[in-house]
């Protein structure tokens, strides 16, 4: 199947490299990709004229499978791209759902930072969904015991799956 | 007027900073994320100065005056509160956060113990205590603002509780972490400063002591003064406990663990703020005890380093201790305040009488609330000013009584659950307001925090052991969290908070696809 994804800033081999350079004591037995489904919804932010160098476009990350909702950093660069369909995570929440609650995430960060008197207007301008390239590690230590490592293949950031 | 100058000179440095850092980022997300690159003696400097502004300036002093030596007791667990906090909680509690992709010390309660109950009241306690602190700062504000405008009391309240509500408002996000940095250095060179010339003046320790043990003996025992507290180690144990473990009942404080950007920063931070903590904790206390010999006959014992920065400082010099101390107080206040408003909103409002508020509504609550706070607390402080000491003291005991069983029994006791949980946050509540209330802990000899404590525990305890056992998937994620597997060191404190909730999606999904038996992994 053909999916949109978020363009990895990490191959195979940098993420190898990544996380063989953070210790030496373990080895990597296998890894492969797994794709994680979002909506990226724009919204734009209106203050009104007197505060309008506060307007803004923001975009806000759904994660269509457990719901849930984050900030994106920026909008990124995109690729489409033919997959194997079992490495495609499902997409559970829905869409109109997604879209109706992005506002209260924007609604929290403004009132995390901004934190003016005047209440903005958010008015929807687009979605769609894309994945994100996720790496599956799995790990020996020098025990032998198995262990597994999520990395993510656009910011390199990674965590353990099972430990 | 050399107040007003400093005052006006001040403020403008700490605009001046704000515009610099707001012309410095791109968009909102780089804004929000600039926090992330923050180093380790930022943070641990911001921590502290917010945590510790109007009580180390005013309330710490004030009880050392009035109770002498026995009031280091506070001060050694609380030198030592930040490495026992994360000692026993930092870990495990940051694994776990992450792994329930908790942002918030209340959410984590409530998906650590589910349950509308464990929310509706772990809420409320934090609601009300943590104004306690939030009027704790208008006071101190008040009083900062009487030395610096020479003002009666009522007006001084009135104008600085009126300045921190309208920065709340106005100026809050210009309050970075940059202007607390800058707070903060100013706190702990003011105070340094200060505290090195009545050295001098008083003739060091030993002249200290020796001074102290002429007027009263009492004063340098450990019994405090006229041996108050003679053979009631309950109250020894409870002054020493509310800042040494009280710390892991803190709502504020425990989510440092878990907006901490990656276990290694965690781990510098805690080191330089424990030492921040050595340099700056004792001295206040230290400068309490000056007191006494050099301002023996002052009115309110809770100016005594305001009215010592004025004898021994230059007026420049002063002035900017006392705004110093003004704009940290604000810093703490902003941001207690903005906290209470958006749980009002959330917590209250939208849950109990508007289900169907929508954002916008709920973001008017919130503020209104503000306002609200800002204007009961003024009525409260005017009409029966309450110590600062024992404001932030008590509001520390309940705290650390209702939350901290609870806090450490999510990643150390398998069993605790939300019945448990519960009862502790209950009873811990209710034994520390009716002890403070009834003045028992003189009667008895236990410290409200001992009692609040021990009474929370056992409550915790029981009913843990008579509730529901937490599902299996808590159970498992706590599993995770205790890390039983030997992970590489490189590994293991490198879990990315960004992508919590992926690593429980996938893990979900792993478990229930082929993906891992038909990609030739082993099973999760």
């Amino acid at each position: 199947m053909e999916i949109k994804i978020l363009k990895n800033g990490y191959k195979m081999k940098d993420a190898y490299e990544r996380l063989v350079k953070r210790s030496k004591h373990f080895t990597i037995e296998n890894m492969d990709l797994l794709f994680y489904p979002y909506l990226l919804i724009e919204y734009d932010i209106d203050f009104g004229r007197r505060l309008e160098k506060l307007n803004e476009r923001v975009i806000v990350m759904a994660d269509m499978f457990r719901g849930g909702y984050s900030f994106a950093r920026s909008r990124g660069s995109f690729a489409r791209m033919e997959v194997e369909e079992e490495t495609v995570m499902p997409v559970k929440m829905d869409r109109r759902k997604a879209i109706k609650e992005g506002p209260r995430t924007v609604y929290g960060e403004i009132m995390r930072k901004k934190k003016v008197l005047r209440t903005p207007d958010i008015e929807y301008i687009d979605d769609e969904v894309v994945y994100k390239p996720f790496y599956i590690v799995e790990c020996t230590n020098e025990e032998g015991e198995t262990f597994h490592i999520l990395f993510d293949a656009v910011t390199g950031d990674f965590s353990l799956l099972n430990a | 007027m050399t107040e007003y100058i400093v005052l006006g000179i001040y403020l403008v440095g700490m605009i001046g900073i704000g515009v610099y850092w707001s012309k410095h980022t791109k968009n909102s997300e780089e804004y929000l994320l600039g926090g992330r690159s923050i180093g380790s003696v930022l943070t641990a400097l911001t921590l502290q100065t917010t945590s510790m502004s109007g009580y180390m300036f005013m309330g710490g002093p004030a009880q050392a005056y009035k109770e002498g030596y026995f009031t280091l007791w506070y001060a050694v667990g609380d030198g030592g509160g930040a490495i026992f906090n994360v000692g026993i909680l930092g870990k495990r509690m940051r694994r776990l956060s992450y792994y329930l992709g908790c942002l918030s010390p209340i959410e984590y309660i409530e998906k650590r113990y589910p349950g509308s109950a464990t929310r509706v009241i772990a809420g409320a306690i934090a609601i009300v205590f943590v104004y306690g602190y939030v009027l704790a700062q208008f006071l101190s504000a008040g009083k900062t603002m009487q030395a610096l405008l020479h003002v009666p009391l009522a007006a001084a309240i009135i104008i600085g509780a009126g300045v921190i509500v309208f920065y709340t408002f106005a100026g809050g996000y210009l309050a970075v972490a940059w202007t607390d940095f800058v707070q903060g250095i100013i706190m702990v060179a003011s105070m340094v400063t200060i505290f090195v010339l009545a050295w001098g003046q008083v003739g060091g320790l030993t002249g200290l002591n020796l001074a102290l043990t002429e007027l009263d003996p009492t004063l340098t025992g450990m019994w405090g003064k006229g041996n108050m507290y003679q053979g009631q180690w309950g109250v020894v144990a409870g002054a020493v406990g509310v800042y040494l473990i009280g710390y892991m009942g803190l709502p504020h404080v425990v989510i440092r663990h878990m907006a901490m950007e990656s276990p290694k920063l965690a781990k510098q931070t805690v080191v330089i703020a424990t030492v921040w903590n050595q340099l700056f904790i004792f001295v206040p206390y230290i400068i309490g005890l000056m007191g006494i010999l050099m301002l023996p006959n002052i009115d309110d014992p809770e100016m005594v380093v305001l009215t010592m920065a004025y004898e021994l400082l230059p007026g420049v010099l002063a002035a900017i201790v006392l705004v110093a101390i003004m704009s940290a107080i604000m810093s703490t206040a902003d941001a207690q305040l903005m906290l209470m408003g958006t749980m009002l909103g959330r917590d209250i409002y939208q849950r109990y009488i508007n289900k169907e508020a929508d954002d916008k509504q709920l973001m008017k609550v919130s503020r209104f609330c503000i306002l609200a706070a800002g204007v009961i607390s003024v009525i409260i402080a005017l009409l029966r000013p309450p110590g600062v000491f024992s404001l932030v003291v008590f509001s520390f005991s309940t705290l650390g009584s209702s939350f901290l069983p609870s806090y450490v029994g999510a990643v150390w006791y398998k069993r605790g659950n939300t019945a448990g949980c519960v009862a502790s946050m209950i009873c811990g509540c209710i034994t520390s307001i009716v002890w403070e209330a009834a003045g028992l802990a003189s009667v008895t000899g236990l410290h409200t925090f001992f009692i609040g404590i021990m009474v929370s525990i056992a409550a915790y305890l029981l009913g843990s052991a008579i509730g529901k056992p937490p599902t299996k998937e808590i159970q498992d994620l706590m599993d995770r969290a205790a890390c039983k597997t030997k992970i590489p060191t490189g590994l293991a404190t490198a879990n990315y908070k960004d992508i919590a909730p992926e690593t429980n999606g996938v893990l979900t999904y792993l478990k229930e696809s082929s993906y891992m038996e038909k990609r030739g992994f082993a099973a999760v």
